[in-house]
């Protein structure tokens, strides 16, 4: 009990940190006004100058920075994510961080089912033959995959499935259908699902490898107990745990690829959001999907750490 | 992946030891010799870069030859203003290594002296230093770096401090688990007891024993930094043009994909075979420096 009180503060103060970092990094380096307003803050025509007060008034600019900080946060807390400033304030910011989070939620979860229905077969069936064929077959492979660029992968899938061999869409077209939807995100989802799957594979193979030389295998085997019965009730759950810790950080690696695979199938999402939004400089976007996406991740993390505790009993204290 | 980096490499060393000591070893690693060799082999093109004779101006234009594929002329062909590709990704690959160079220093520098004083002081440096770590580890590292980026501006000194605040945690991190396990070695209590000053047990004991790790780890960040900047220029917010890097090629290239797909492809399998042999030359070094307490 203890420790889940402790991790939850842990949470809520690290997200706290962040926010607070990333907007006072937003105000601090460089001018907050051309921050949010762009090139437009040294605007000096009429329109110009009435843009400028809206920002002063909007932001509050004229209030100390840890004044800000607060009301900001509060209307964050409340869903007001303020206003894009480069297309005339429409669609306010919280109104684009909706329309535009569930692509890439949907796209990061098919991402993470595929690493694991992937990883998780294809280690059951390396760890116990170690050092044969296949077992090498596929270490060399998850080397190949790790070192390969995600775009590099997502544009080779492109070519290969969408353009030659024309199974997938090329690209995505956010008013289809709901499984048009779906198909148009299977690509993108396994150019994001390759790397990750080829290091769940590493980990939980070298695991598992491990683990069958441990003790209490030997004792199922003289059991007279199948081999897939000892992998799967008795090895696999003490092989999870690099795998469950490394689960939590990788999502942090999946974002960064759906920020690029996003670009190349052209998904509407946060991740195109937010490279739109760098190109316009407009920074209340900017500084909005940071700190929604370090909220998520962060709650993810915290989910993860959960889940450890349940398959690993020696953590409950 | 930079974060994952640890935890991989412990299943690895942990599973390697019994594998591999059922195998006879081979005396020659020829894959080993062969990333070394391609390490070195890019490394010395791109440095050399225009005094080479095969290597021509990286922006000449030539309206004879305009998004052609690999000839004699032009190895990897050229791109859409007849720009020879080779010569651009010599002259990119000067840039790319560049930024992966200062990032590794900058983040083994001072990453390193985090994770060595964490682990080894503990008490309250410990506590700042972790939390300094979960912080930067609380915002995905691609976008940490863009907003950076977009708060800074897009120059190669921005690019190479917001790819370095990626490296400095990921490398404390390391380093600093590491330290704990060197610190609680027989001989650094030995030398506690004796009561030679802290300071000369950090540097004289600590650090040596970190070293190995520490150089690991220094290619593994490289290679990570090569496809963290690859992934900035390519969605066009790494060091802008008419500055070339090895992804702003590949980004060129991607626009009229039809026609310059030697553009994507080349370029791409520069990069790769690059971060292939850092991964490669990394992950055997840790093998190889990897001390068994029982073996001592």
């Amino acid at each position: 009990m203890g420790r889940v009180v402790r991790r939850t503060g842990f949470a809520i103060i690290l997200l706290l940190t962040v926010s607070a970092l990333t907007f006072g990094a937003m105000n601090l380096l460089g001018d907050p006004l051309f921050n949010i307003l762009g090139p437009a803050a040294a605007d000096t025509t009429p329109a110009g100058v009435e843009r400028i007060e809206a920002a002063r008034a909007e932001y509050h600019l004229d209030d100390p920075l840890p004044v800000r900080y607060l009301r900001w946060l509060g209307d964050l807390v409340q869903g007001d994510l303020g206003v894009q400033f480069s297309s005339a304030g429409q669609p306010p910011v919280a109104d684009l961080v909706v329309e535009r989070l569930p692509r890439t939620a949907v796209l990061l979860v098919l991402a993470q089912l595929m690493a694991t229905v992937i990883a998780i077969p294809w280690a059951l069936l390396a760890a116990p033959r170690v050092d044969s064929w296949f077992d090498r077959l596929s270490t060399v492979s998850t080397f190949l995959v790790v070192a390969l660029p995600n775009f590099a992968l997502g544009v080779l899938l492109k070519y290969v499935f969408a353009i030659r061999l024309g199974w997938f869409p090329q690209t995505y077209t956010a008013d289809a259908p709901l499984p048009d939807r779906f198909h148009q995100l299977l690509l993108p989802a396994l150019t994001i699902a390759l790397p990750a799957a080829a290091v769940y594979q590493r980990l939980l193979r070298d695991d598992l490898v491990s683990t069958l030389q441990e003790e209490f295998i030997l004792m199922a085997r003289s059991k007279g107990l199948s081999r897939a019965r000892i992998l799967f009730r008795h090895a696999l759950r003490p092989s999870l745990f690099s795998f469950v810790t490394v689960f939590g950080l990788t999502t942090g690696a999946l974002i960064g690829g759906s920020l690029v695979v996003e670009n190349i199938f052209r998904i509407p999402g946060l991740g195109s959001a937010i490279v739109e939004a760098v190109v316009r400089e407009d920074f209340p976007v900017v500084l909005a999907i940071v700190v929604v996406v370090a909220s998520v991740f962060i709650v993810v993390n915290f989910v993860v750490d959960a889940v450890y505790a349940v398959i690993d009993p020696r953590i409950r204290r | 992946m930079t974060n994952v980096a640890p935890d991989m490499a412990r299943a690895s060393v942990a599973a390697a030891a019994i594998t591999e000591a059922a195998r006879p070893k081979r005396k020659v690693n020829w894959v080993f010799r062969f990333a070394v060799g391609w390490l070195a082999l890019v490394v010395v093109i791109c440095m050399l870069g225009e005094l080479l004779p095969f290597v021509k101006d990286p922006n000449e234009r030539d309206a004879q030859a305009i998004s052609q594929g690999p000839s004699w002329d032009h190895w990897f062909g050229t791109a859409s203003f007849g720009q020879d590709v080779f010569s651009r990704v010599v002259i990119g690959g000067r840039i790319s290594l560049f930024v992966g160079f200062a990032v590794t220093v900058i983040g083994i520098a001072l990453g390193g002296l985090l994770g060595l004083l964490a682990g080894f002081l503990r008490g309250w440096v410990d506590a700042v230093v972790r939390v300094i770590i979960s912080v930067t580890l609380a915002i995905p590292a691609l976008l940490l770096v863009i907003f950076i980026v977009a708060i800074q501006g897009q120059s190669l000194r921005t690019v190479i401090i917001a790819v370095s605040l990626l490296a400095i945690p990921a490398l404390a991190r390391i380093v600093r688990g590491s330290t704990l396990q060197v610190a609680d070695r027989d001989f650094v209590k030995a030398a506690k007891v004796l009561g030679v000053k802290k300071l000369s047990i950090l540097v004289r004991e600590v650090l040596p024993n970190v070293m190995p790790t520490l150089v690991s780890f220094a290619f593994l960040t490289f290679g990570i930094v090569l496809v963290a900047e690859s992934s900035l220029s390519f969605l066009g917010l790494s060091v802008e043009a008419p500055t070339i890097t090895w992804g702003s090629i590949i980004g060129e290239g991607r626009i009229k994909f039809a026609e310059t797909p030697h553009m994507v492809f080349l370029p791409g399998a520069v990069l790769f075979l690059t971060v292939l042999s850092l991964n490669f030359v990394g992950d055997q070094l840790l093998k190889r420096f990897d001390i068994k307490e029982s073996g001592i």
